[in-house]
């Protein structure tokens, strides 16, 4: 009876444990603080936070976050505010990072057997971020997207898009109209010609079918 | 035994007093965050924080920001060469034209705008970037 009982625990803890966020605060450098009610708690290598959780980083501070054994990883750089909500079982990764303000670098490297989704989100727009690193900023008037590693597709309201990579620059000004070119301020190439581009959604394809390293980024209203 | 005891106790007051500051410094920040016009003074103590030097100028704490001082401030501090009217004059106005130029401060900016609390820190974030990048 005891065994029975001890394995039904286990189940139970091994079914609902892959169910709670893994927020793993590998590095800190200055003051680092979370939110916990009304109150900032400094935060310190090792610790593990919760679901949700709010984070903030002070001058010449810094913090890198593990959120997963997928190892999806988050740098906070100086004067940043964000807001994690992560989950990941054998199957699906769902991760929505809320960037107050400041900036971060994410790194989602590529899983074939997980389904990943893995959203970026500003006052000003949202990048969903897959198998690529990206430098994210995010101002008062602007959101500041750089491609570390990998390749960015970009995506305006009417579906059309153009492939970032290489160190490139994507920039998203507050109440710009949704133009029909969003990426009219990419600093390096010419603008592309949409006429054949294909406008199928890739946040329904999985890791596996997905291109590597692709982002989507799309104009707020 | 003594000793064990000193030492737990020290190291509890600089755990609490860490903690403490790192609060109150976090907190600073948000308050700042939430002004719609940030003041001289909070410029001063986010530079400070950020640069360790001093680029204060000659106004008093509570004296509404303006981008002009910010400007100054930062010009003083990356000791920017952008502009060329700025290194001759050193005014409010070609300091903002240099920040411009080092893409620290929106194109159509101009030095008597009020500043908010949000665009002093982002001001500063993009310094600590740029200061980052060139580590």
């Amino acid at each position: 009876m005891k065994k029975i009982i001890s394995l039904i625990i286990a189940i139970l803890f091994l079914g609902t444990s892959s169910l709670f966020a893994e927020i793993k605060v590998l590095k800190v450098k200055g003051t680092v603080a979370y939110k916990t009610g009304k109150d900032w708690t400094a935060v310190s290598a090792g610790m593990d936070l919760p679901e949700g959780v709010k984070i903030s980083t002070g001058a010449n501070s810094s913090a890198e976050l593990k959120l997963n054994a997928l190892n999806h990883t988050i740098t906070i750089k100086p004067y940043t505010v964000i807001q994690v909500f992560s989950r990941t079982d054998s199957k699906n990764s769902d991760t929505n990072v809320g960037l107050k303000r400041g900036n971060i670098i994410v790194r989602v490297p590529k899983d074939k057997k997980v389904k990943t989704v893995f959203k970026v989100t500003t006052p000003i727009a949202t990048s969903s971020v897959r198998g690529t690193a990206e430098d994210i900023f995010s101002g008062t008037k602007e959101m500041i997207v750089k491609v570390l590693d990998g390749e960015i597709e970009g995506s305006n309201r009417l579906g059309r898009k153009k492939n970032i990579r290489g160190r490139q620059v994507f920039h998203q000004k507050k109440g710009e109209p949704g133009s029909d070119n969003i990426l009219s301020r990419l600093r390096k190439d010419s603008i592309p010609d949409f006429e054949d581009s294909d406008t199928s959604p890739l946040d329904n394809k999985t890791g596996e079918d997905a291109k590597v390293g692709v982002s989507i980024i799309w104009y707020l209203p | 035994m003594k000793f064990f005891k000193v030492t737990v106790i020290a190291l509890t007051a600089v755990f609490i007093s860490a903690s403490l500051f790192s609060q109150s410094s976090i907190e600073k920040i948000s308050d700042i965050d939430r002004k719609v016009t940030a003041t001289y003074g909070d410029a001063v103590t986010l530079f400070k924080a950020e640069t360790k030097k001093d680029v204060s100028l000659n106004y008093k704490n509570d004296e509404p920001l303006t981008r002009g001082m910010v400007a100054l401030m930062t010009a003083k501090y990356l000791d920017l060469k952008g502009s060329f009217m700025y290194n001759i004059f050193g005014s409010q106005r070609y300091a903002v034209k240099a920040c411009i130029a080092e893409d620290l401060m929106d194109a159509d900016s101009s030095a008597n705008d009020l500043m908010s609390g949000p665009e002093l820190i982002e001001v500063l974030a993009k310094i600590a970037q740029r200061n980052g990048e060139s580590e």
